[in-house]
């Protein structure tokens, strides 16, 4: 299992983050947070493997009784499995356990649970880059006096040696939480404002709350801001949004199902001329030869004014950003109203957050400065470059609360704003030229079209089927199940929604529309070829009845022959693609006479 | 076929004479700065890469070789065709004369060569425009006649040529003379442009990409089952590359240019990575990872996937505006959504559709599938009612929920973070004083700095700068980006003066504290290596004094169940084990992997147990046997560089941990210590990349558009 330099998308992180899930089942006859629990576990861990990332998991109960074979003593806490990378066998096992069966201890005891974990992350033979221990439980019953003293001291412990301690409150009701639980959340964030965490108990819920408290938290760049000479804080450059979330793929033998690797080799071919020969050289004399190939031998060229111009691999690469180190740098502001996304998206965004890390005191004025921006309605452009290797481009950062329905208080979006070489001239025909003002009652008919279709969005509504559909496949295959969970496409709407629209009005006022789009080799294009757009004209009704009057259709081209053809619902006309002028010629006959 | 259809333009370079003197001391003669611009001019016609055909003609030229100086004798003198319409070279700029003549030439007559040049001199290209650009300072007067030039005037009127003067800015009323009142008139009638040296160079500052054109993609968009509207889409805004399709060639060694010998071969295996034997592609499945387990997924699994069906643009819904910010907006690109051209019915709908979600703040979200069978994607649709005349729908594509990160940041509602009004009006001063749309004065055109998609991009400007040098220039090394690319990284000098001192303000209402970085550097490795047995033991008296609690019980066996070493204590395992009868030879495996793991893991940060162990393991083999440390240190550093822990490698160097030579123990194949080195780092060859798993998606990625 060494996957330490996989091919992840963070190499630059060394080590995985670990995560240990640590469930009470103490008291789970009376309550149902054990059960909700291990069902939300249950489904991240499914996350997880259909990711198939390489987040180290592991799972523990406390607060039950077992009996440990080897030194025939009882302990508190069970180790579901150790904290290792999520598989198959290791969900099995969790999903199989049934929890009414598993056995009460008499007392909570805690502190015999966090010392298990310490052990698993010190047992764990990966280098993990983060530690996080994850405790689901009702913020209700504490642990007996006896072992007060200890959890704290425990949880103090293992703060101390980087390993991070959260809480989820799983409750189907609201409660009066224990306040040993509240000193027991300040110990573990070293903060005494601390809140405890909202009760929940929608098992989608809890996985999302687990899956976000055991996810990374990778920046794009960590970065000094420069707001002026000598006046610089420290952010973070976030992407809120992962552009690859399609299952992990490697190529396999079909018949041995062994792992297979594709191998691009790039050589060189020297085609060497025999001396002494070259007036009489012949396909069999020219050798081919493949040598490895050097980097230094390599040249890339442009062609430009009739004439290749070279450069060689290095310098291909320096001519990338020859710019200098990532920074980002504050070059002035402008009125929010000028930038709107229906005309200057280009490029998803990016998160900005202070980061104390840097520089202390970056979220106070990060702050200042958003609540200006807000009041001013203003938004700040910057020069920003987040990597050694990337394109420095100009910003806007423009200030936001909530991105996504996340729980993120502000941050700036950071939206990249388009150069001149970004946009294209559309050569847009100005045939609708005459101002036409739109009669209210048209809009009237349009407005309720849209009223009766309008939803509120939210950003988690769609699923990406083909994606779905996958995990479902792989899944069944993998759980040997016969049958694929049944899966709904939520990007189609419900059908019924269109039912209430007054169809037959719409068309009235705004159809017929005419033929259905035409596929993209007859479509118009701007310049030059006016005789293809004669052709796929429509075919005059009045014309069209002299010449098959007259016997003239033969008169018409293939094209007008088909359009005429497909322009009457015949039945089985598939093929008249394939077919000559004299067969369409004669279809026309048939079927118009 | 149709002829091409061309942008023509005919530089009429004045190298006479009259042009050869520089107008005041220690300034460039109007010569000079006439063939800089005619250079600059023909380089961004060259990097444009447009449908251009270029002429040159130079007035005052010894030579007289001209299609009209042939038909009449004692004309058109000093008059040099010299490029004829074709498309721009390098070897155009390279040609242009070193230094100005002595004769002189006559620029009307100069302007009817390139008149007659346009009508005779070439065939079967159509021009969209023609250009005449003049270059000269009119201190040799035109001898043509009065009702010659008024030919030619009316000449220009009639084939829509266009005469543009650079050099002097006719405009300029306090310029008289009779030739330049001449020139004002054709320059006015033919809907031509003039400008000093100065403006023209700054229009030339920059490099115009290669223009690229949309081309449409046409779909319904339908809403509900039968209401079905006709539109085309087009790509509005998209990033690329500042230059595309780079060609790889090997370089010849004698005359540096791509070798004509030698190519280059891309070939693609698949291997079988247990029996390293290569693989027919036709015997290749694709397997996906379920975990850690890798579910072969054959092609009749295939029929269990999703079929997103016929090419659509179908409408999911209607939503407000401000529920799409710009983080739920994915993807690339920005599309323009107009009605199919010519279909007026279409047009009607698609303008009261645009109209409407304009005046109710409402976008559409539409279900798009670009090709029957592609991934389904959802795009929000939102009106546009653009200065540009455009009345449309642009397109942008939002976010699927698997591709939310969930991510959480820390609270920034503490108390520690809180901010007085009076810190934010400073913040607010600041944004008064930068503001960007008043960051020049009154004698600029426009006020508004960084316009939006009207700034160029820096990197374009700096490939295009580099491909352009590189061709003039072909053996010098790449110069540095020149100061009017490095100006769009700063703000304009009337901004940065105006924010000195609200800055100041903020320099003192906020403590930003800097913190250095830890340095878990190999000095410091070192540091605590040497000192680490003191260190130790303070560690300990610390904890025993300082700590009431009862320290935490660590998993250690007592020493006398010691079976195998491990990672807590593995010298004191080993002292152990070898007092109850083990041999090196039998604990060797045992301590390597104890150290492996330690490194690889390093929980302390600094190796500081591991190079404890492995000084302590080398000292045991150099008394012994120097072979199994050897070979294990050499496959080890191999290891450390696949896992890139080179700087563990630096870290064996500096505490002498390498390699047992022979002088410490006579039975080392090692003589010293680079012996061993080279087979440790490879050649610079272009590494066999492994096909990631990222390529099959990019693949799909591009079928799926």
């Amino acid at each position: 299992m060494d996957s330490d330099d996989e091919k992840e998308e963070y190499h630059s992180w060394r080590g995985v983050p670990g995560t240990i899930i640590l469930i009470n089942v103490y008291d789970s006859k009376k309550s149902d947070s054990a059960v909700l629990s291990h069902v939300s576990t249950c489904r991240l861990l499914r996350h997880h493997l259909r990711q198939a990332n390489t987040h180290y998991l592991g799972v523990c109960f406390y607060g039950t009784r077992e009996l440990d074979a080897s030194n025939f003593n009882t302990q508190n806490v069970l180790e579901v499995f150790p904290l290792n990378l999520p598989n198959l066998e290791d969900f099995k096992k969790l999903q199989n356990i049934d929890l009414s069966l598993c056995s009460q201890d008499k007392t909570l005891i805690m502190s015999d649970a966090l010392w298990h974990c310490s052990k698993m992350f010190a047992n764990c033979k990966k280098q993990l880059v983060t530690r996080t221990v994850l405790i689901l439980t009702k913020f209700e019953v504490p642990p007996i006096e006896s072992d007060q003293d200890p959890t704290f001291s425990r949880v103090k412990e293992m703060v101390k040696s980087d390993i991070e301690i959260k809480f989820i409150n799983i409750a189907s009701n609201d409660y009066t939480p224990h306040k040993f639980y509240k000193e027991l959340l300040i110990d573990a964030t070293g903060n005494h404002d601390v809140i405890l965490p909202k009760p929940v108990y929608d098992p989608k819920e809890i996985e999302t709350l687990m899956y976000k408290q055991s996810h990374r938290h990778l920046a794009i760049a960590q970065l000094m801001f420069e707001i002026g000479e000598g006046f610089e804080i420290g952010i973070g450059v976030y992407s809120l949004l992962k552009s690859n979330f399609q299952p992990k793929k490697d190529y396999l033998d079909r018949d041995t199902n062994a792992i297979v690797t594709s191998v691009n080799k790039t050589q060189k071919v020297s085609i060497e001329q025999t001396p002494n020969m070259s007036m009489e050289t012949d396909e069999d004399e020219t050798e081919h030869k493949q040598l490895p190939l050097l980097k230094s031998e390599l040249i890339h060229y442009q062609e430009y004014g009739g004439e290749k111009i070279i450069f060689t691999d290095k310098e291909k690469k320096i001519m990338t950003n020859p710019f200098g180190p990532p920074m980002m740098k504050l070059l002035g502001f402008k009125p929010a109203s000028m930038l709107n996304k229906e005309k200057w998206y280009y490029k998803a965004s990016h998160f900005l957050f202070p980061n104390e890390n840097r520089v202390e005191g970056s979220t106070k004025a990060f702050k200042a400065l958003y609540k200006a921006c807000v009041d001013t309605s203003v938004v700040a452009i910057c020069v920003l470059c987040t990597r050694v290797n990337s394109r420095p481009s100009i910003v806007a950062l423009s200030p936001c609360s909530h991105p996504l329905g996340l729980d993120i208080e502000i941050g700036f979006d950071i939206i990249k704003i388009p150069f001149m070489e970004h946009v294209r001239q559309l050569s847009i025909y100005d045939e609708d030229e005459e101002n036409i003002a739109i009669p209210i009652a048209h809009k009237a008919t349009m407005k309720d079209v849209i009223n009766k279709l309008s939803f509120d969005y939210k950003p988690d509504m769609f699923e990406n089927p083909v994606c779905q559909s996958q995990y479902r496949a792989i899944e069944a295959i993998a759980l040997g199940d016969e049958e694929m969970e049944p899966y709904i496409d939520t990007t189609k709407p419900d059908p019924n929604k269109f039912n209430d629209i007054k169809e037959d009005l719409f068309e009235s006022i705004f159809g017929p529309f005419g033929m259905i789009a035409p596929k993209r080799m007859a479509a118009t294009k701007e310049s030059g070829t006016t005789t293809k757009r004669v052709k796929t004209e429509e075919i005059d009704e009045e014309d069209f009845q002299n010449r098959l009057n007259n016997k003239k259709i033969n008169t018409y081209n293939v094209i007008q022959l088909k359009q005429i053809l497909r322009s009457k619902d015949i039945p089985d006309l598939k093929s008249i693609s394939v077919l000559k002028k004299n067969e369409l010629v004669d279809l026309v006959y048939k079927h118009f006479v | 076929m149709a002829p091409k259809v061309y942008d023509g333009a005919i530089i009429i370079l004045d190298i006479g004479r009259n042009v050869s003197q520089a107008a005041e001391k220690d300034k460039k003669s109007f010569f000079t700065e006439g063939r800089e611009f005619v250079s600059r001019l023909i380089e961004r016609k060259i990097m444009s890469q447009g449908r251009n055909l270029l002429g040159l003609i130079l007035l005052g030229s010894k030579k007289s070789e001209n299609n009209m100086a042939k038909q009449c004798d004692d004309a058109f003198r000093h008059i040099d065709m010299a490029v004829k319409l074709q498309e721009p070279t390098w070897q155009m700029i390279r040609n242009l004369p070193e230094l100005p003549t002595k004769s002189r030439g006559d620029w009307m007559e100069a302007i009817i060569v390139a008149v007659d040049h346009f009508a005779n001199g070439i065939s079967g290209i159509k021009f969209s425009s023609k250009k005449i650009i003049l270059v000269t300072n009119f201190m040799s007067p035109t001898c043509l006649e009065e009702n010659d030039i008024e030919r030619v005037t009316n000449g220009f009127k009639e084939d829509n040529f266009e005469l543009d003067v650079i050099g002097l800015d006719l405009l300029d009323d306090s310029l008289k003379e009779v030739d330049i009142e001449l020139a004002r008139r054709i320059v006015a009638i033919s809907n031509g442009a003039t400008a000093s040296f100065k403006d023209a160079m700054r229009y030339l500052l920059f490099h115009k990409k290669k223009i690229v054109h949309s081309y449409p993609w046409n779909v319904d968009l339908s809403i509900g089952p039968n209401i079905k509207i006709p539109v085309s889409s087009y790509i509005r805004l998209k990033d690329e590359p500042a230059v595309k399709n780079w060609v790889t060639a090997i370089k010849d060694p004698v005359t540096h240019a791509a070798s004509t010998t030698e190519g280059i071969v891309k070939s693609k295996v698949h291997v079988n990575t247990e029996n390293q034997t290569v693989i027919d592609s036709n015997a290749v499945i694709s397997g996906y990872h379920y975990g850690q387990q890798i579910i072969p997924f054959t092609e009749c699994d295939q029929s269990f996937l999703y079929n997103s069906g016929e090419k659509c643009l179908s409408v999911y819904g209607f939503t407000q505006s401000s529920n799409i910010g710009w983080q739920n907006l994915h993807g690339d690109g920005l599309h323009y959504i107009f009605a199919r051209k010519g279909n007026k019915k279409a047009q009607y709908a698609i303008r009261c559709l645009v109209e409407c979600l304009h005046e109710m703040g409402l976008v559409a979200l539409v279900r798009r599938v670009y090709n029957k069978g592609n991934t389904p994607k959802m795009f929000a649709l939102m009106p546009v009612i653009d200065n540009d005349n455009y009345i449309c729908l642009s397109m942008a594509e939002i976010c699927y929920s698997e591709e939310i990160k969930y991510m959480t940041f820390p609270s920034t509602t503490l108390k520690r973070f809180e901010c007085t009004n009076h810190e934010v009006d400073a913040f607010k001063e600041l944004i008064r004083a930068m503001d960007l749309t008043k960051a020049y004065d009154e004698t600029y055109d426009d006020t508004e700095a960084f316009p939006i998609a009207e700034t160029v991009s820096p990197a374009v400007q700096y490939v295009l700068d580099c491909i352009a040098f590189r061709a003039m220039n072909p053996d010098k090394p790449l110069p540095e980006p020149r100061d009017e690319i490095m100006m769009l990284f700063k703000a304009p000098p009337l901004v940065a003066k105006r924010s000195k001192e609200p800055l100041n303000k903020l320099k003192k209402l906020f403590t930003l504290t800097k913190i250095e970085k830890k340095k878990k550097e190999k000095t410091e490795a070192i540091e605590i290596f040497e000192h680490n047995n003191e260190n130790e033991e303070n560690i300990k008296m610390d904890n025993q004094t300082k700590e009431p609690v009862p320290l935490i019980k660590l998993p250690i066996a007592s020493s006398s169940r010691i079976t195998n070493i491990g990672t807590i204590d593995p010298i004191n395992d080993f002292k152990i084990l070898i007092d109850s009868g083990k041999t090196l030879t039998d604990l060797f495996s045992d301590m390597r992997e104890a150290i492996e793991n330690l490194v690889y893991c390093n929980l302390d940060g600094t190796y500081r147990k591991a190079l404890s162990t492995m000084k302590f393991l080398r000292a045991e083999c150099v008394k012994a046997d120097p072979l199994p440390y050897n070979n294990w240190i050499i496959n080890f550093k191999k290891a450390l560089i696949a896992r890139k822990k080179d700087d563990f490698i630096d870290i064996i160097h500096t505490n002498k941990l390498d390699v047992i030579l022979k002088e410490e123990n006579e039975l080392s194949l090692y003589d010293n210590i680079d012996s061993c080195d080279d087979q440790l780092y490879e050649n610079d060859t272009v590494p066999d990349c492994t096909e990631l798993t990222m390529d099959q998606e990019i693949n799909d990625l591009f079928d799926n558009m």
